[in-house]
């Protein structure tokens, strides 16, 4: 079963859910919930969770179901942050870097092509190295910021899973940067949205590969 | 800027690293407020 967590201002949750259910079951999470026995991957959606109050994701990092989140993840859990998700799991220091407004300070919403970089994640294993994948995205603050350092660093533990193609990068992240993992590979965030890309009839299912992927993972320790 | 009364103002070093401020992107400075300090709300 895939949980799906929903916050308090999120909104694409139930979008997730209808991803999921194309690889298997879901269900939502409501951030109250700290009982995550029984769920074997977890997508934290896109939104504006508390109302993007302080920073977006700065306020959910702390929700009760975050806390079982990051265990969830420490045991080798599955979890995707997509969008505002991928914002929490920054806030929250399960992965590096953090979001800024985007370079134009201009709300965002188009489709966007991405390259896959590393494939080793638990998300990116069905993909070829340099697929690229057709998804949308929809953010006031999606570029993509860490120190030169930081990004080195990520960049040598093949933790950078997506760019944005040549040419394309719409916020001014860094180098390109569109998703990261954790240096385990079984923590993925990233901005652009693939549960908006699971059917043709919206005109890409590219995003369906990350999904499919996420539920063929091995169950964390705990499960 | 964000505008706040405590009772223990040695805490809000740690309130900023924690909540307020994410240092990674983010410089924060204390004010604190002596008039209402003087009144025994700190700001």
């Amino acid at each position: 079963v895939i949980g799906v967590l929903q916050f308090p201002g999120s909104c694409d949750e139930r979008d997730a859910v209808a991803a999921c259910e194309r690889v298997g079951e879901a269900r939502l999470v409501w951030h109250e919930e700290t009982d995550l026995s029984g769920i074997d991957a977890i997508v934290v959606p896109g939104g504006f969770s508390y109302g993007d109050y302080l920073r977006a994701g700065a306020i959910a990092r702390f929700s009760p179901a975050m806390e079982a989140v990051a265990s969830f993840a420490a045991e080798g859990g599955p979890v995707l942050g997509i969008c505002n998700g991928f914002q929490v799991l920054c806030e929250a220091g399960l992965l590096p870097g953090a979001l800024l407004p985007n370079q134009g300070l201009r709300f965002i919403c188009r489709q966007v092509d991405l390259v896959a970089e590393s494939t080793d994640s638990l998300f990116t294993r069905g993909l070829e190295p340099g697929a690229r994948l057709s998804v949308p995205i929809k953010h006031m603050s999606g570029r993509y910021f860490a120190s030169d350092d930081q990004l080195d660093e990520i960049e040598a533990n093949g933790q950078v899973a997506f760019r944005y193609a040549p040419g394309e990068n719409p916020n001014g992240s860094v180098r390109d940067v569109a998703g990261v993992t954790n240096p385990a590979g079984n923590v993925l965030g990233l901005m652009p949205h693939p549960e908006h890309a699971v059917d043709p009839l919206t005109g890409s299912d590219d995003g369906l590969a990350l999904f499919t992927a996420m539920a063929s993972a091995p169950a964390p320790a705990s499960a | 800027l964000v505008e706040l009364e405590t009772d223990d103002p040695t805490q809000l070093d740690a309130l900023c690293e924690k909540l307020l401020a994410n240092p990674l992107i983010e410089d924060f400075e204390i004010v604190l407020d002596d008039e209402s300090a003087s009144n025994g709300s700190g700001k």
